[in-house]
């Protein structure tokens, strides 16, 4: 058993690389697992925001803590995310990072695909305002500013396309030539990209295809084919989702919960519209799944909640800090599902459903996470810092998490006591029927059964009462004279009975004293008639001369205290004169 | 020839000596394919597929006759390295000198070997085979003994030797290390 008492002792986690200056400028969603090349080595990739500038955004791949390519991008990608579009066959993955209105797609480390969202058409507003500058003969370019200006009041810079707000930035000597320029071609709107996710079509097998997700700034959700990257579904939610998950299989119980920037929490199954559960109470920070049963969010204001599948709220959870990034943690060969939430200030702490269980502590806040098959190692955390560190921890194999306090089986069960609420079954429903029509008798029943708990109760009390009346005042009266000079002492005792009648023969007389040889130590008495005096005589012999008590305690048997206790003095022993 | 010679060495009653080696290491770290060289040309197999549960394969060297346990590496196997301490008397350990992000993990499962109960006491032999020493950027057998904590292994013989499990390089000096000290330890005694 050293080897659980060494995982006890010592963290769970092991030190594979620590690079504090990677200098990698990673966001939550940024960074994947992957094996490209299909060798059996899973590559980290990481997007490299080069500064909070914006500048010099790349693409990096690495292997452990070597890069071995690097993408320069030329628009700011808000997700990557990997996924197979073979069954079996092919062990290399595919890379989707998601760039502005496009996704990018590189397979076997060179870029091989472009998809781009299709366009929106404006609004009719808008449109209407720049059919009317068409259709005029003369440009006046200040009633168009005007309208323009009404219409962006009106809607918001959201709903507007491109071609206006840059007229309207535009200097008034300027727009001129821009409408000239651009009033003959259609009005569209760009669509962005602001969250993407990936879902297992109809295998659970290791290497299997799955659909790419895409949420829209539009407000979309588009499922994309795994091979020509065609929208296959598309779902209208009405406001843009941020942070997406998927669970199950598509083709068969599947779902993607989604959550949008005022804190909207909803899911989609398959052909069916947005069932939108609950708004929190902040917008959600990062959203993961949680096992098979739901999904887990935090959100700004410092709260972990969880959902069931079906919408139910699980829990919420304050947390220390604020939350930064989430990824899940599944363990199937402990048979846990973990979730790992990197706290401002607290490191990475791990929670096994709502309980705290585990820390990873780092030096800086961990900027985004994420868990998985990194080399040949199946349990790999890789967390880049805010200062740009780099850091790989491998889980160790004997790590137990079940060794924590706070999981045990006796914590849990009292979690999930369920209340016994009675349905309404025919059992019942047939003992209602007899309680209407049977009161009085259930009245009476119940009554009897009343009374005579009463009388009982009464008659235990009276018969205690007598017995102890018996023997309230005690029924024999002691006389004690001390005879001799010492050190040996006799002691004479008249006992006489009080009662009317004899004193019945269950009395019995001890004598108490450690220093004191006493002979007899107990006398029992036989029954004494009314008004006899009775000697006993005990013979004592004082070992010290210390001055000395004895204790003479009347019992009676059967009855564990003591009815009276007598306490004489000895008087201290003369000197023997010789 | 060879076996002519092994024919005679019975005949006459030279009987080979048996011994139980140990070959343990991560996954992927080329266990078989170095335990597949030591095999006989015509008993060898071509293509070396990831070890389930473990393998048991014999082999004679200088007329000692070895039975190897070759475990898997796979870390839900692992744990069952611990069942074959006992009763052998010698260890190949082999390490991927190419893979630096495990040399952690590596480090994590010698100590826990060495920690054993049934290990920890005994004066067994330790091969350490740096193996994929032909791959760009792999360690140094000088860097693996610092990396592993080598030097601090006291109470036993070892001994790490940078091999190529695939062309056998290094395979015959560190094989016969191992047999020497198995000689020396387990049979000159008796």
């Amino acid at each position: 058993m050293t080897m659980s008492g060494r995982g006890l002792n010592s963290s769970r986690w092991l030190d594979a690389i620590w690079e504090p200056n990677a200098r990698i400028h990673n966001v939550p969603n940024g960074m994947d697992m992957l094996d490209l090349t299909g060798d059996g080595d899973t590559k980290l990739i990481i997007l490299d925001l080069g500064s909070s500038t914006l500048k010099d955004i790349k693409l990096r791949i690495l292997n452990g803590a070597n890069q071995i390519a690097e993408y320069t991008m030329v628009d700011i990608p808000s997700s990557i995310i990997g996924f197979h579009t073979e069954n079996n066959n092919n062990k290399s993955a595919v890379l989707a990072v998601g760039s502005c209105s496009s996704i990018l797609i590189f397979k076997n480390l060179k870029p091989h695909f472009k998809f781009c969202l299709p366009l929106i058409p404006a609004h009719p507003k808008e449109l209407n305002i720049w059919y009317k500058t068409n259709m005029d003969a003369e440009l006046n370019i200040f009633t168009l500013k005007d309208d323009l200006k009404i219409l962006l009041k009106e809607i918001g810079a959201a709903s507007i396309s491109s071609r206006t707000l840059k007229f309207l930035s535009l200097k008034t000597e300027i727009r001129q030539n821009f409408v000239e320029q651009y009033r003959k071609l259609s009005l569209f709107k760009v669509n962005v990209i602001t969250s993407m996710s990936t879902i297992r079509k109809d295998a659970w097998t290791e290497i299997a295809f799955s659909y790419l997700v895409v949420g829209t700034e539009g407000g979309e959700i588009l499922i994309l084919d795994h091979r020509g990257f065609l929208i296959v579904e598309k779902y209208i939610i009405g406001w843009p989702p941020v942070a997406v998950t998927s669970s199950g299989l598509w083709a068969g119980d599947g779902q993607i919960a989604l959550t949008g920037r005022d804190g909207q929490i909803g899911v989609i199954e398959r052909g069916k519209t947005l069932k939108t559960w609950e708004k929190l109470s902040a917008p959600a920070v990062a959203m993961t799944i949680l096992s098979s049963q739901g999904v887990a969010v935090v959100t700004m204001n410092s709260s972990f909640f969880a959902f069931s599948k079906q919408g139910r709220k699980l829990w919420k959870v304050q947390l220390p800090g604020n939350p930064l990034d989430m990824v899940s943690l599944p363990l199937p060969q402990n048979g846990l599902f973990l979730l790992a939430i990197s706290i401002a200030g607290f490191g990475v702490r791990i929670y096994d459903q709502r309980h705290h269980i585990d820390t990873i502590k780092a030096l800086e806040s961990v900027a985004s996470l994420k868990y998985g098959r990194l080399g040949q190692e199946e349990h790999t955390m890789a967390m880049i810092t805010f200062g740009g560190g780099l850091n790989i921890k491998i889980l160790k194999r004997t790590a137990d998490f079940r060794i924590c306090p706070y999981f045990n089986n006796n914590f849990n069960s009292l979690n999930n006591i369920k209340f016994t609420i009675p349905k309404k079954t025919t059992l019942s429903i047939e003992q209602t029927i007899r309680e209407k029509s049977e009161t009085t008798h259930i009245h009476r029943t119940f009554q009897q059964g009343f009374l005579r708990l009463r009388l009982n109760i009464s008659s235990k009390v009276q018969n205690i009462l007598i017995v102890e009346q018996q023997f309230q005042l005690l029924p024999l009266a002691l006389q004690c004279s001390i005879l001799g000079f010492g050190p040996q002492y006799k002691i004479k005792i008249y006992v006489t009975c009080l009662l009317e009648r004899y004193l019945p023969n269950k009395f019995f007389l001890v004598c108490r004293n450690a220093n004191i040889l006493v002979k007899p130590r107990v006398i029992t008495l036989p029954f004494i008639a009314v008004g006899f005096h009775l000697p006993a005589i005990i013979t004592l012999v004082i070992k010290n001369r210390i001055p000395n008590r004895i204790q003479i305690l009347v019992c009676y048997k059967g009855q564990l205290k003591p009815l009276n206790i007598i306490t004489i003095t000895l008087p201290i022993t003369e000197d023997q004169i010789e | 020839m060879m076996g002519l010679f092994d024919h005679l060495a019975n005949f006459v009653g030279l009987r080979k000596k048996q011994v139980n080696v140990l070959v343990v290491g991560l996954n992927n770290s080329g266990k078989s394919t170095v335990i597949n060289h030591f095999k006989n040309q015509n008993e060898r197999c071509t293509d070396i597929i990831p070890t389930i549960g473990f393998s048991v394969e014999k082999f004679a060297f200088k007329n000692i006759g070895f039975t190897a346990f070759d475990m898997s590496g796979q870390d839900r196997y692992r744990s069952l390295w611990e069942h074959y301490y006992k009763g052998c008397h010698g260890i190949i350990f082999i390490v991927d000198s190419n893979d630096k992000l495990r040399i952690v993990v590596v480090k994590e499962e010698l100590d826990m070997l060495l920690q054993h109960p049934e290990i920890a006491g005994q004066k067994l032999p330790i091969l350490f085979l740096a193996n994929k020493i032909d791959l760009p950027n792999s360690l140094t057998t000088i860097n693996l003994v610092t990396c592993l904590g080598l030097d601090k292994i006291q109470n036993k013989p070892w001994h790490i030797q940078a091999t190529n499990a695939i062309t056998g390089d290094g395979l015959q000096t560190a094989i016969e290390w191992l047999t020497d000290q198995i000689r020396d330890i387990h049979i000159n005694r008796r």
